[in-house]
């Protein structure tokens, strides 16, 4: 027997994925938070062993908002994890359809999560820029850069120095997207 | 002097200085500076990423390193800092920008062009303090 492919993995994670969101109550509306015990079971599939499940709660459409704070602690632990996964995985990002086939992170999907969140999720993301993971320092800065908040320039500053050429690079870019 | 002609120098003052800064950013200057040395830095994704910020920031203050950088060993950060240039619309930079008509790399001489085209049709020597949007896509 062949092993199933990546893709199909990635499909049928999705797939999963897909169910899972139209099982949270009202929350695509946007009239009703998601409750506390929904919230928790997402909180607990981000700490899959499978860097697919991860990744596909990191990126479901509709879960994460202002109302979503309580999973910012375990977004914010996801940022430093690198396992690619197949970008099909992540069905928000359109723009991957047509384009490059790229991995896509648990670490990118969290970090573009806790963008979703908003604004409490900036204190937690200046402090994920002295983590010891070079790639939480990173997808830490892209995030700053896409919350866009004044707030950040000073820290992002400081990671222009940063030990690591690509925290760097995004901590260039972020400061860019801010000033934009 | 009149209180009434203190109050009238202010406002001349103080809108002059706000048309001064007519389609600048509040970007502090620190950021600048920071972006300035990131263009020096070892690895040319930063410089490239620098580049490409300063072209968002805009300021005249950037123009120096910016013009250095068409220096640079790399052509994709020869290319981003061209377009920041383009952007920033400034006179300063024509000389670098006719020498950059001659690079070694289509794509780095194209983007010369375009920008040189940007600076003269924004009058001559005085900056247009409100250049239109430049359709170049982010490099990331």
């Amino acid at each position: 027997m062949a092993p199933i492919a990546p893709w199909r993995r990635g499909l049928a994670a999705a797939a999963f994925l897909m169910a899972f969101a139209f099982a949270v109550p009202d929350v695509s509306a946007g009239q009703q938070a998601p409750s506390a015990k929904d919230l928790s079971t997402v909180i607990e599939m981000l700490h899959s062993p499978d860097p697919v499940v991860r990744v596909g709660v990191a990126c479901a459409r509709n879960v994460f908002n202002a109302s979503s704070a309580p999973a910012i602690p375990a977004l914010i632990e996801l940022l430093e994890d690198a396992e690619p996964v197949a970008p099909e995985v992540c069905r928000e990002d359109h723009r991957r359809w047509w384009g490059e086939e790229q991995p896509i992170t648990p670490g990118e999907a969290a970090a573009r999560a806790l963008v979703h969140i908003g604004s409490a999720s900036f204190e937690s993301l200046v402090k994920t820029l002295a983590s010891p993971s070079a790639v939480a320092r990173r997808n830490a800065a892209w995030a700053l850069g896409a919350l866009d908040d004044q707030r950040a320039v000073t820290p992002l500053i400081r990671s222009l120095k940063d030990g690591d050429a690509s925290v760097r690079a995004q901590a260039a870019w972020a400061l860019g997207a801010i000033a934009d | 002097m009149p209180t009434s002609a203190k109050i009238l120098a202010v406002v001349v003052l103080a809108s002059t200085f706000v048309c001064s800064n007519a389609g600048a950013q509040t970007v502090p200057a620190a950021t600048v500076t920071a972006l300035a040395d990131a263009l020096k830095d070892s690895d040319a994704d930063v410089r490239r990423q620098a580049a490409w910020a300063l072209g968002r920031i805009r300021s005249e203050q950037s123009v120096d390193a910016l013009i250095a950088a068409l220096r640079d060993s790399d052509q994709e950060v020869r290319k981003q800092a061209i377009w920041a240039i383009g952007r920033i619309r400034s006179p300063k930079a024509v000389d670098a920008l006719t020498a950059a008509l001659k690079d070694s790399n289509t794509e780095v001489r194209r983007s010369a062009a375009q920008a040189l085209a940007q600076i003269y049709g924004s009058g001559g020597g005085n900056p247009n303090p409100n250049p239109n949007p430049n359709p170049n896509p982010r490099p990331r």
